[in-house]
């Protein structure tokens, strides 16, 4: 996977060099050290990574405003976005249909609790407001909707304001972490830093969980599944016990009148939590 | 005191410890508004208006500074709740934008009323609204 991850930013760099840019993006850290920094799960959609310092190459930085994206890898998966971002690169017309492009682990799946039902949008790296770009399979992955809306969105409307106010040009690198074979990314590492001002208006490091709250994802293949209430079982109610028994019956069992008070034990918690101490539903009231 | 602030359109007002947005048609407002009353703000806010009028412009470090009760606060990266104690107008600019958050309003408007709206286009914003909350 290293390997492949190498490979895949060394072609960059020679498709960074060989356009005349003289922005070279610098090495990435691989996608398991970035998942190593993150917690695994987050209530929140984004956390910082690096203490929010992007980690951007003193070469990297210009005046003119470029955009590349990786070749797809032998997965059909997409790698690097790199742009130094101008006003010269955002749109001037309305987005066109991007349903054309089928980005890895791509699967259409509605479910009622999701924002307009989908779970997973064709999510841009660099985000069409930013780089004018339709149906370009470079630079789309299958992203669930709270990442695209919850996650990624703020900071492009941040970055897109700040070059719409300045007329300044921002770095913004864009990096999809899939975690060995999986199809579908785990999240996004976002960065970015305004160039003239040196990082005082646009500087950020943050980690975009590829998540949905709700929904299961099997991120090796985009198949998903609603997360399902807690079982009867973990319901927590109140029991009537006996001790000599162990039985447990529920309040208004007509067994209970027969327990005698010193084997009588009022008890609140969940099923499962009797039967791992050893107790047993009444057969009576079925508790 | 009045207190100005910006926020996105779900209540933020910075995030890791730097604003969301500038936009200088608010600048111009929020000078507008203050008429001839100074306009108090930290090192940080005043870089954003060092080309435009310094000298309206006071400087406070970690708001310690006593302001005048006509006099202006503009706060960007600060929650508030240990100046609305001695605030008697809070001005809300929302950038009707989503932005990403750490530092959100934090304001018990059940103790203030809302005396003013107005909307405005601004030079990065399709639109800028303005509240004006009095205690």
């Amino acid at each position: 996977m290293k390997k492949s991850i190498w490979l895949m930013s060394l072609a960059f760099s020679l498709l960074i060099c060989l356009s005349g840019c003289t922005a070279l993006p610098q090495d990435q850290n691989s996608p398991n050290a970035i998942l190593e920094e993150v917690p695994e799960v987050s209530d929140e959609p984004y956390v910082t990574l690096n203490d929010n310092v992007p980690e951007f190459s003193e070469q990297d930085f210009t005046t003119e405003s470029f955009e590349s994206y990786s070749e797809l890898d032998e997965l059909g998966r997409c790698g690097v976005a790199f742009a130094n971002l101008g006003t010269d690169l955002m749109p001037t017309e309305q987005r066109e249909s991007i349903s054309s492009v089928k980005p890895s682990g791509w699967q259409s799946v509605k479910y009622a609790t999701v924002d307009g039902q989908y779970l997973y949008n064709r999510c841009h790296l660099i985000g069409y407001q930013l780089s004018s770009e339709n149906a370009n399979e470079k630079n789309l992955i299958t992203g669930t909707r709270y990442m695209n809306v919850e996650g990624m969105l703020p900071f492009e409307n941040m970055v897109a304001d700040y070059i719409k106010e300045t007329n300044n040009h921002v770095l913004y690198r864009i990096t999809p972490v899939f975690e060995g074979d999986n199809l579908v990314a785990s999240g996004v590492q976002m960065e970015a830093e305004s160039v003239e001002d040196h990082g005082e208006g646009i500087a950020f490091n943050v980690y975009v969980y590829n998540q949905q709250p709700g929904i299961e994802i099997d991120y090796a293949t985009g198949q998903s599944s609603e997360i399902s209430a807690p079982a009867e079982d973990e319901e927590v109610q109140s029991y009537i016990l006996n001790t000599n028994t162990h039985k447990f019956h529920l309040p208004d069992c007509s067994s209970v009148s027969n327990i005698k008070t010193q084997n009588k034990s009022n008890y609140t918690g969940t099923r499962q939590e009797l039967i791992d101490q050893g107790y047993e539903p009444c057969g009576s009231c079925q508790p | 005191m009045k207190i100005i602030v910006c926020v996105d359109e779900r209540g933020g007002l910075s995030f890791a410890k730097k604003r969301h947005a500038t936009d200088r048609l608010l600048r111009e407002d929020m000078l507008k508004t203050c008429q001839n009353n100074t306009l108090w703000m930290d090192a940080y806010s005043y870089q954003q208006f060092e080309t435009d009028f310094q000298s309206r412009i006071a400087l406070t470090e970690n708001y310690q500074t006593p302001i005048p009760e006509q006099d202006y606060l503009f706060v960007e990266r600060s929650p508030l709740t240990s100046l609305l104690s001695e605030a008697n107008t809070l001005i809300i600019y929302n950038w009707n934008r989503h932005y990403p958050s750490d530092c959100y309003l934090d304001v018990d408007f059940s103790q203030w009323h809302l005396a003013e709206t107005e909307e405005f286009p601004g030079f990065s914003h399709p639109k800028i609204t303005k509240e004006v909350w009095i205690k």
